[in-house]
């Protein structure tokens, strides 16, 4: 754990939809910049907890959040905080890209333009997609409709979108889970360079990805309820090379085992 | 009658549902529009009541569209303003440029009539709204990620839902003649009108509508929540 430098504090977090229990007390750490992975079974909550995180579980009609989440010591759930500041702060990035109906640059520019950002909309927009490695394949087709990009193109070009907002993290939902190895690789890579600046949270069901690009990883086991209801627990978190090499939870050591074959 | 027991016949061979909601709605109008014939005539002979009647039929208006859309009472309240602001502002016009007299006995149906059509838009814009909303939920997230409020992450689909609502008006105004007479037309054709008189009225509504609509689909769009309290977890969680 790093205290000092964590990012998000979560403690003792339980999250439940409409009383079926989804997450229990959960705490842990998330450090400042640098890759944090989460991982774990279907049913382990994965998304649940990386949407607490921005509040975008807020658009869930009976959501219910228990315990606290803090990012850089502000309560996410405080009862002065507005959801859509957070959500500015702490971008998100889907599992398959949903790029708005518009152009390139009307994609990149949406959320500049919503914030009134300073500065010059056309820097911003170039700025972002040089970041995110679309700018050279982009840069003579910005009216052109997002929709004709490739789908790893078309994720390149959410998190440009993302970077256009100047976030402080981004918080990532298998964003390789429905592209093809190449595409992967680019934005496995691309995630690797934003680490340096930013706070980013990767859940995803593929280890080898947590294992080559992840510097923490944190394993969420799934548990059957009295009721029958598979919810998440932590097991084990800390650096990766230690949790997938020396795992100290049997569960890890299984979920390890069994998905690394 | 008959005719009812040869509707609700069809709609049994058919096996199409509905058909509580048929008679239902057959008897309710049935007892409406009684009430509203004694009402209207009592109303003719005393006009300053007529603002009263409208306010109550602008009421029930709301309700219905708001109800239709599933809407909670904050959109009721922009379900109303849709539907004050479409109709109010046709009926002023043709109000104040004389196209019909200023009189109990012709804005009172004329009001009724466009508070009637603003209903039918508010329910189809308000509906729509949501139904775009859901079938594109991952884009609509991708706004709100991006710190959109609801109604800001939704104003980006509330254009093309406002277009669609307008489409049967639009069809109906573009066929009017051909495929169907309208309402007002053949209303006045019955009542034993001169067929020139029935086309000037029949295009005022036809054309009002449009104003009406237009305002109405806009408003609705802009001014409801795009999102409804009946999200299930299943639609935002996508494997964890």
């Amino acid at each position: 754990m790093l205290p000092a430098a964590s990012a998000f504090e979560i403690r003792e977090l339980s999250v439940s939809y409409s009383g079926v229990p989804a997450l229990s007390d959960i705490s842990l750490d998330i450090p400042e910049r640098g890759v944090s992975a989460i991982i774990g079974p279907s049913g382990s909550g994965k998304s649940t907890l990386l949407r607490t995180l921005n509040r975008m579980n807020d658009l869930v009609e009976g959501v219910r959040i228990e315990g606290r989440v803090a990012f850089r010591g502000r309560d996410l759930y405080g009862p002065d905080v507005d959801p859509t500041q957070i959500r500015r702060q702490i971008g998100m990035v889907f599992q398959k890209p949903n790029v708005f109906p518009r152009s390139i640059y009307d994609n990149v520019a949406y959320g500049p333009r919503l914030h009134h950002q300073p500065g010059n909309l056309d820097e911003i927009v170039r700025e972002a997609l040089v970041r995110s490695g679309l700018w050279e394949e982009v840069k003579h087709d910005l009216k052109q409709h997002a929709m004709t990009l490739s789908g790893g193109q078309q994720q390149r070009l959410v998190i440009a979108r993302c970077i256009a907002v100047a976030p402080a993290a981004i918080l990532m939902d298998e964003p390789t889970s429905s592209l093809d190895p190449l595409a992967t690789v680019r934005v496995e890579e691309l995630i690797s360079e934003l680490a340096a600046d930013y706070t980013i949270v990767l859940v995803t069901h593929n280890l080898r990805q947590a294992s080559r690009i992840a510097d923490w990883t944190a394993f969420l086991a799934a548990e059957r309820s009295a009721s029958g209801v598979l919810h998440g627990r932590l097991a084990e978190v800390g650096p990766t090379s230690q949790l997938f090499t020396a795992p100290v939870d049997q569960r890890t050591k299984r979920f390890i085992a069994e998905s690394m074959d | 009658m008959l005719l009812l027991a040869a509707a609700l016949g069809a709609m049994t061979l058919g096996g199409l549902s509905y058909r509580g909601e048929m008679l239902v709605a057959a008897l309710r109008a049935l007892v409406q529009l009684i009430l509203v014939a004694l009402v209207i005539a009592w109303i003719f002979t005393h006009p300053q009541w007529a603002f009263v009647y409208l306010a109550v039929m602008l009421g029930a208006a709301a309700y219905t569209a708001n109800r239709r859309i599933g809407g909670d009472s904050h959109d009721r309240l922009g379900v109303l303003l849709a539907i004050l602001m479409g109709a109010s502002a046709t009926v002023v016009i043709v109000a104040l440029t004389g196209a019909l007299s200023f009189s109990a006995q012709t804005l009172l149906p004329f009001s009724a009539q466009m508070i009637g059509g603003a209903m039918t838009t508010a329910s189809l814009a308000g509906l729509r709204l949501r139904d775009d909303v859901k079938d594109q939920f991952p884009i609509f997230e991708g706004y709100v990620a991006l710190g959109a409020t609801y109604r800001q992450a939704g104003r980006e689909f509330a254009h093309r839902a406002a277009e669609k609502s307008l489409f049967p008006t639009l069809d109906q105004t573009k066929s009017a003649g051909l495929v169907t007479l309208p309402g007002a037309f053949v209303g006045m054709l019955l009542g034993g009108a001169a067929p020139v008189l029935a086309v000037q009225i029949q295009l005022l509504v036809l054309i009002g509508l449009l104003l009406v609509q237009s305002i109405t689909a806009l408003l609705t769009t802009r001014l409801i929540s795009p999102i409804d309290a009946n999200f299930s977890v299943a639609q935002i969680s996508g494997p964890s």
